[in-house]
């Protein structure tokens, strides 16, 4: 799915220059034009830590990635080829988020919040629930909010 | 499809089966298997993307994946691990294989959690994995049950019934008591070591209609 400049121009810098010069394309199954959906993400947290949930807690893996070595256990993939990895990941039931909470490295929060237009498009996978948003710069993610449980 | 190669243990290729559990879209909890064998695969820094790797019988795979065994446990019960930390290339890992004492118990998942089967994704695997399970040797043998007076006896002299599908596994072991003198018939209680209460069989076949009123329990959700 190719994307005019005026759109492309919404997302932030590193996404907004490969959809630029289409390296990359969003999936043809991404909406632009959904109703918001209830979604819950594992944020990294530490148990005393309950700082609210901010545009930080959104970042892709590829945004954060620390070290040159590659995950083990993903399909060899050019990463930065894949727009979902551009993407950030919540899922639309919380059991498959407290099932990644029950993994202490790194120690998680569960954050639930709606995933909305105004904020980005996003393509949803229902044989997995999962939903990749593709957030624009400054998008406004204050509505989540941390899982008391 | 060519399967993605994750690691090299002791000269064993160990290629990619299933992730379980990801985090951030990485791995971290997985299956793998080499020509035969399946190995859980635990990621402990997905920062420095350091792993632990055990070693695991069929029957564990499938406990593990019922939720009969508890992730945390199917590492612990090994007699041992191997730590890799990982290099930007397979042949650049560090691999050292520990005793399980030395193991760090904080990098494990919780205690009593159990693996849940949450999508449809996942609940494919398993099917696929119990199709595959149950046609492996260790049901293989064809196998009649039959009720002797009180007893569900099984008569291992028929050939043409099948255990089509075993569904609760109180115990892995089998405990086989031949009565000499009679047709090899063993007990089936002693054979599988559940009562029958719990044990649940499902065969296809007319002549044993009465199992297939028995409750059952599909584990595989």
């Amino acid at each position: 799915m190719r994307l005019n400049e005026e759109l492309c121009m919404k997302f932030p810098a590193v996404l907004r220059e490969k959809l630029l010069k289409g390296e990359i394309e969003l999936p043809d199954t991404t909406e632009f034009d959904y109703k918001k959906l209830l979604t819950y993400r594992a944020v990294a947290r530490k148990a005393d830590d309950n700082r609210e949930v901010t545009l930080e807690d959104f970042k892709s893996y590829f945004e954060l990635k620390k070290t040159p070595k590659s995950p083990r256990g993903m399909l060899k993939v050019d990463l930065s080829k894949d727009p979902h990895y551009y993407g950030v990941s919540s899922f639309l039931k919380k059991e498959i988020v407290e099932q990644k909470m029950k993994f202490p490295n790194p120690n998680k929060k569960m954050a639930v919040g709606y995933v909305y237009k105004e904020g980005g498009p996003q393509e949803t996978k229902t044989k997995d629930q999962h939903v990749c948003w593709w957030l624009y710069s400054n998008a406004d993610v204050s509505g989540f909010k941390l899982w008391e449980g | 499809m060519e399967k993605e190669q994750c690691f090299c243990i002791e000269n064993n290729i160990l290629y990619l089966e299933q992730v379980l559990v990801d985090y951030m879209d990485i791995p971290i909890f997985f299956l793998c298997k080499d020509q035969s064998q399946y190995y859980v695969v635990l990621c402990t820094d997905i920062d420095a993307l350091n792993y632990i790797i055990v070693k695991v019988a069929l029957g564990e795979v499938y406990g593990l994946l019922h939720g009969k065994i508890p992730m945390r446990n199917v590492i612990l019960e090994q007699k041992e691990y191997w730590e890799v930390i990982s290099g930007e290339e397979i042949s650049l890992d560090t691999v050292i294989r520990h005793g399980i004492a030395s193991l760090d118990t904080a990098v494990l998942p919780e205690k009593e959690a159990c693996f849940k089967i949450l999508t449809d994704e996942m609940r494919i695997f398993v099917q696929k994995f119990d199709n595959d399970f149950l046609a492996s040797e260790n049901f293989s043998k064809t196998q009649k049950i039959i009720q002797e007076d009180d007893r569900w006896m099984i008569d291992e002299t028929m050939e043409e019934f099948r255990i089509e599908r075993f569904i609760v596994m109180e115990d892995y072991t089998f405990k086989i008591k031949l009565q000499h003198g009679r047709a090899s018939t063993v007990n089936y209680e002693e054979k599988y070591g559940t009562d029958r209460k719990k044990a649940t069989v499902l065969c296809k076949l007319q002549a044993l209609e009465e199992w297939e009123n028995e409750d059952t329990n599909n584990a595989a959700a």
